[in-house]
């Protein structure tokens, strides 16, 4: 076993203490390099200010740093990209600091700066102001920061959302070969064609971008030379010498050594950053294609497996710090200053070996010695994996990170089939972002929209209005006193959910236009095929593959049980009308003690029960259905998915009282999770809850979260009992899972709030019970044992 | 008999044998263990148990075959005193026995082995607690000897059944060097390949006597420490006993 080395230990220490913060530089050399280039074609005037900040960018070199390279000032910099937006900036950058969500440091010297030098040569220029200008009012009424239906990642972010291919463009060629290459292809275009014009500028831009990477490098090299020169710490000297060397190497030429292959990993995710500020770029199959280099370098004797530990966590640390600059909306939707940057081990080789190798078990071991948020480190696991692969994933477990999101191998492979890929690139597949199962010669926007199905029901139930606001949203329907079958109701439910997939995709595809007019993307095209074969930007199709955008179901359980609870006790049991019913929501429960107590005893989502997860199966079989019939502007059909993030909390915010038994406002549901609290039964019922959800067809991922009492996993047999779940959960389909283990600080919330951890099940004499239903002088019994147990 | 009393059926169960496995808890016990920790199991008013049925219980545990199938578990039958209710316990392990589920029991001992046979050989494991090696004491603590159920565990262990020893190990009380010494000495003279698992006395039982209004019925006993349940593990180590930690 590695330990953490003093030197990570002292930028560990560095990186939890320093506060994000944000710079300007990007977005002053942009905007100077903008005002230099009116009137030459977008992509290229994107590219030039790319080369100009990596050319004027006054870099660093952090104490302690192996790695190196940032895209602001400071270690933990976010940056600003006023091309996409910059309204919300102006009206959010006062209360930057105080923001609860995410707060970054800004100064007022900055916000002065900003305000007179930058903001006013985008005004009427960014994505921002466009997208909004040109979406039609009735969609702008549901779509812009309202919490129903939300894709403000798509016109004030960029997309993000790739992954970068290493294993058949970036090591081979290195950018000096992508140079080469777009330099040749230019030579062959002529501008006499027309259907030329687009490519020229496309090849051009590529060049910049090219040259501005290698040219940001070299810089770092030489500034590590000089700073070797003045060291008087013999051993810091040599690191600087090695730095110098490393990035004089890569990214222009392939990388030959470990060290080489992870600073140029680094290199590629800052040039990503630089040009967009992306969420989600990934570095994909990390143990796969960075384990020749790997193996090269212990064959050779020129590094020991510690030291390969100590550049892995070094580059944890570098995709932890930097920031991914977001309004305080998408923040809620994207809390914890994450920049999904996924890194996938594990699963089957495109031969279909087992892919599992010594950087596999590097990586899971950098995730706990570090403990970073980033990467977002994702495991695959097949039928057939080696079982001390298993084990030390279920260690990681253990050990109550969170970490690794745990996915389906063969479901992973499935939705990419589904998606139309070829077979031996669907088994090549990565994780994006959170639990999107992706392949690197791709362009998707994988997290295009958020719809939120808990507003859907509240406006099949209340005339299309509002519950909260008494503003119409939705469809007119039927009033819901008229209601005279619970299948009248469900009907009325997926018109309401139909128009807003509607909405969404009209948010949708206008971004896509704009995208491609406005923010074109060279320097990550360079990094996905075939977009240079074709000299086509990835933001108008130049990928191998153009999967159709994501849209992201939200409070599928929330739904579900609320739609049982009508058909149970209005329409079976006549208990209540839907009038009665509809007072008790619009009372939010107050006055309504007795029938919300009859609410919640109907059987809810998560405890394998037919009754209720056939609703939501039915709920997820339709949105499939109608996400599929609309489609992008390259074509291709529209994908759902039922992941997670954060968007369940500002999603029920805006939702009054449902009548699943929730108060208005409270959280709805992630992905395919149960109703936090409302699965009494046990984490094996919740799985075969989800599984049945035909997990397949959702290609843009499920997600199932699951708290875990620390004493399943304290012994090895508790651990190789988890591994045996996890593998009988995905031989039914289903395709991510993830724990979290009981912390004391999740017990002590479960004291605050008992309702809403119904769930959690502890072992007390001899068989295990609720622990909120426990004594306080029992549950602090329990929190000391538990705490014990974590030792 | 097709129906029963029951107080939980527990799935995801790691503790109790091999595997994931459910745990069903049947109710009724012969024994009155001053230290039990499951008074609802033999307090016949008791609220917190349930009248069920073979096919209820077997419905439950065709679902949760799959995580048996996968992580080599099954069902283990407890209690209470799963004996008890013999003839239920008799239908439930034919069902199960036909469906192929392991079963495993965790048993006081204290039942008539010619009727509990035909349940006994279709174990896969067995665990039995050995309380006390003095019989009066034994008495005095549970209300019965200890002769039936130290002659029950080697006519089980004849019949070729896995057995572990289970001692719910009590300061002063059992967790005596002379106790542990004849406990040891026993197991290695008679079942010498049986295993034996130390489960400390804990007091998380207690909630459960206040529940049910029976705290006047609730006795206090005094916890071991680490040292000296190391101390008996050792003894029996010493015998040649396997032991489980």
């Amino acid at each position: 076993m590695t330990n953490t080395t003093a030197r990570i230990e002292r930028l560990r220490q560095n990186y939890i203490h320093s506060k994000p913060s944000i710079c300007c530089e990007r977005a002053r050399i942009f905007t100077e390099s903008h005002q230099r280039t009116e009137g030459l074609p977008t992509p290229v005037r994107r590219a030039q200010a790319f080369y100009d900040f990596c050319n004027e960018f006054e870099i660093k070199i952090f104490d302690d740093e192996l790695i190196v390279g940032t895209a602001g000032k400071f270690r933990r910099s976010g940056i600003l990209t006023p091309e996409f937006s910059w309204l919300w900036v102006d009206k959010e950058m006062d209360s930057f600091d105080q923001r609860p969500q995410d707060p970054y440091q800004m100064t007022d010297k900055q916000r002065d700066f900003i305000r007179e030098y930058i903001f006013p040569y985008w005004k009427g220029k960014s994505l921002e102001e466009h997208f909004l200008s040109v979406l039609p009012e009735q969609t702008a009424r549901i779509v812009v920061d309202t919490g129903i239906v939300d894709n403000d990642s798509k016109w004030r972010q960029a997309v993000g959302e790739i992954t970068p291919d290493y294993q058949d463009i970036l090591f081979p060629k290195g950018f000096s070969g992508i140079l080469k290459d777009a330099k040749e292809k230019l030579a062959g275009l002529d501008y006499a064609k027309a259907e030329d014009l687009d490519r020229i500028s496309f090849y051009q831009s590529v060049i910049l971008t090219s040259q501005g990477i290698i040219r940001l490098a070299e810089r770092y090299s030489l500034l590590a030379a000089d700073m070797a020169e003045t060291e008087s710490d013999p051993d810091r000297k040599k690191d600087l010498l090695n730095i110098a060397a490393v990035c004089h190497k890569v990214p222009a030429h392939p990388p030959e050594s470990f060290h080489e292959a992870v600073q140029f990993v680094w290199f590629t995710q800052l040039g990503g950053i630089i040009s967009e500020n992306p969420l989600a770029l990934n570095p994909g199959r990390f143990d796969q294609y960075m384990y020749p280099l790997y193996q090269h370098d212990i064959d050779n004797d020129l590094l020991d497996r510690d030291g390969a530990a100590e550049l892995i966590q070094a580059l944890w640390l570098k995709l932890s710090e930097w920031v991914w600059t977001i309004s305080s909306n998408t923040a809620g939707f994207f809390a914890g200053y994450n920049q999904f940057q996924n890194l996938t081990v594990g699963g089957r080789k495109r031969d279909g070996s087992d892919a599992a190798n010594e950087l596999s078990y590097l990586c899971l071991e950098a995730t706990d010695r570090v403990r970073t948020h980033q990467p977002g480190l994702s495991v695959r696991i097949h039928q057939d994996c080696p079982i001390q692969f298993l084990d030390a994933v279920t260690d990681l477990v253990s050990k109550g990170t969170g970490f690794p999101a745990i996915h389906n191998d063969q479901a992973g492979s499935q939705m990419l089939l589904q998606a139309g890929y070829e077979p031996e690139d669907a088994r090549d597949w990565n994780n994006c972002g959170c639990v999107v199962p992706h392949f690197r010669k791709t362009g998707e926007w994988t997290s295009a929209v958020n719809i939120n199905f808990a507003a859907a029901l509240e406006y099949a139930l209340n005339d299309g209005r509002s519950r909260l606001t008494g503003e119409t949203m939705g469809l007119n329907t039927m009033s819901a006193t008229r209601y005279t079958s619970y299948e009248q109701v469900q009907d009325a439910f997926f018109a309401q959910l139909d128009h807003l997939v509607y909405h969404a995709v009209v948010a949708t595809v206008i971004a896509q236009k704009l995208h491609t007019e406005l923010v074109p993307r060279p320097f990550l095209s360079s990094c996905v095929d075939d977009c240079m074969e074709r000299g086509i930007d990835l933001s108008k199709g130049g990928a191998h593959y153009n999967v159709g955008p994501v849209l992201t179901g939200i409070g599928l359980a929330t739904a579900a049980n609320s739609l049982a609870v009508i058909k149970k006790l209005v329409f079976e049991e006549q208990a209540v009308s839907m009038e009665i019913l509809n007072q008790a929501l619009d009372a939010d429960w107050a006055g309504y003690d007795s029938l919300r107590a009859k609410a919640l005893a109907v059987p809810k989502y998560g405890n394998d029960d037919d009754y209720v997860d056939g609703i939501a199966r039915d709920i997820a079989n339709f949105y499939y259905r109608q996400t599929r019939k609309h489609k992008d502007i390259f074509g291709s059909p529209f994908n759902s998915a039922f992941m997670g993030i954060s968007n369940y909390i500002p999603t029920g915010r805006v939702v009054g009282a449902t009548p699943c038994g929730r108060h208005a406002k409270k959280p709805i549901t992630e992905g395919v999770s149960p109703y936090a609290g409302s699965d009494i039964r046990s984490p094996l019922a919740v799985m075969r809850s989800s599984a049945k959800i035909n997990h397949d067809v959702h290609t843009g991922g499920t997600l199932l979260n699951l708290r875990l009492s620390p004493d399943l996993v304290k012994t090895k047999k508790g651990r190789r009992d988890l591994g045996n779940i996890i593998k009988a959960y995905f031989s039914l389909g289903a395709f991510h899972v993830q724990f979290n283990t009981l912390s004391t600080e999740i017990l002590r919330k479960a004291q605050k709030n008992p309702e809403d951890f119904r769930d959690l099940l502890v072992r007390v004499a001899g068989y295990s019970t609720q622990f909120v239903n426990l004594s306080p002088e029992m549950q602090e019994a329990i929190i000391a044992r538990n705490a014990h147990d974590n030792i | 008999m097709n129906k029963g009393t029951i107080i939980q059926m527990q799935d995801y169960s790691i503790h109790d044998g091999d595997g994931v496995r459910t745990t069903v808890f049947l109710a009724g016990c012969p024994l009155r263990c001053q230290w039990c920790a499951n008074p609802e199991s033999w307090m016949p008013d008791s609220r917190l148990r349930y009248e069920t049925d073979v096919d209820t219980i077997m419905g439950r545990l065709e679902r949760d075959s799959l995580f048996f199938r996968f992580s080599g578990g099954g069902v283990t039958f407890s209690g209470g005193e799963p004996f008890f209710q013999l003839q239920f316990l008799q239908s439930l392990a034919e069902s199960c026995f036909d469906s192929g589920i392991s079963m495993w029991a965790e048993s006081c001992g204290y039942f008539s082995f010619q009727q509990a046979r035909d349940i006994l050989v279709k174990l896969d494991h067995i665990f039995i607690d050995l309380k006390h090696m003095d019989s009066s004491i034994h008495r005095q603590y549970t209300g019965v000897g200890n002769e039936l159920i130290l002659e029950n565990s080697k006519r089980i262990s004849q019949l070729g059944i896995p057995l572990t020893f289970r001692i719910p190990a009590i300061s002063g009380l059992n967790l005596t060097e002379n106790n542990i010494l004849a406990a040891a000495e026993f197991i290695s003279h008679n079942i010498p390949q049986a295993a034996v698992e130390l489960l400390p006395y804990h007091e998380l039982g207690k909630e459960k006597y206040t529940a049910l209004g029976k705290e006047q019925e609730f006795h206090s006993f005094v916890t071991p420490t680490e040292a000296e349940l190391n101390a008996a593990y050792f003894i029996f180590e010493s015998f040649d006993i396997k032991t489980v930690k």
